[in-house]
């Protein structure tokens, strides 16, 4: 079932809201991702151990690698399944040099590990996805909460695109070969502009 | 009510793109600290950065995988969640 249009009101304001804050008080989302660290590092998560929402079953965490890709980092979005360690890698989220959201984006299961799981079955996980922590990432997770509401029929689309990509390299090489596949790793994305999907909502 | 809405949602939506564009933009990440900077928890970190901290369940099997860089994005600890 489609999120209703008073949630994606509200995920519209939070999404815009939270950045706003942020770059009112001179910051923007890509330095509150780092959680008051003073350096940013190459694939170190920020933070550290992750933000893990026991509550809900999700986490998530910053980082960046791959130079010469035009993001200042990106988020990886999880969702825990019951069993311990079970989990599975939702969608990336990157942000520019001025934390504005850029792209979402869907990895190889060797690039997160966890489980693949077909876009249909992500879907409930993409639906109910809610992450809140305290403290100074509070406002993050809001804001990531949002957006995952906001963007949930693109994120639906890009599961259900990805799976068509690898369908074929699944019959034409074998599932594990494909999923451990180091050439492969992000393998499609979709655009996170906030401008053009206020514009959408059609308010 | 919508009208209301969409009227604060464009003001907010310019007001974002005026106040971010005015802030400084954030500086790039850099490489891997040196052997100089690193404790002995970050060079651990270093030889697996995204691999999982807390190794138990599926996360053991990663950890050994994470010697040749196996799941560079996976989330760290996944099964010792934190408050």
């Amino acid at each position: 079932m489609p999120l209703g249009a008073d949630t994606r009101l509200a995920s519209a304001q939070t999404a815009l809201a939270v950045p706003l804050r942020y770059a009112q008080a001179g910051t923007s989302l890509a330095h509150a991702a780092l959680a008051g660290a003073r350096q940013f590092e190459e694939l170190r998560h920020y933070p550290g151990n992750d933000v893990v929402d026991v509550e809900t079953g999700t986490r998530f965490y910053y980082h960046a690698h791959r130079h010469g890709v035009p993001e200042h980092g990106h988020f990886h979005l999880f969702a825990h399944g019951r069993a311990q360690g079970d989990f599975m890698h939702l969608a990336a989220l990157s942000l520019d040099h001025h934390g504005q959201p850029q792209r979402w984006f869907s990895t190889n299961r060797w690039v997160t590990a966890g489980r693949w799981r077909p876009a249909g079955e992500m879907r409930a996980a993409l639906q109910r996805f809610e992450v809140r922590t305290h403290g100074r990432l509070a406002p993050v997770a809001s804001w990531l909460t949002a957006m995952v509401r906001l963007f949930n029929a693109e994120l639906a689309d890009l599961l259900r695109e990805r799976d068509a990509l690898m369908a074929p390299r699944f019959q034409r090489d074998g599932r594990e070969v494909v999923l451990e596949d180091r050439r492969l790793d992000v393998l499609n994305e979709c655009p996170a502009l906030l401008a053009p999907k206020i514009r959408q909502l059609g308010l | 009510m919508a009208k209301k809405t969409a009227s604060y949602l464009a003001q907010t939506l310019s007001a974002l793109m005026v106040a971010s564009a005015l802030v400084a933009p954030a500086t790039s990440a850099a490489a891997a600290a040196s052997a100089a900077t690193t404790t002995a928890a970050t060079s651990t970190q270093a030889a697996n950065p995204c691999g999982p901290a807390n190794p138990c369940g599926p996360a053991k099997k990663k950890k050994k995988k994470a010697a040749d860089g196996a799941n560079p994005c996976a989330p760290a600890n996944p099964c010792a969640p934190k408050k």
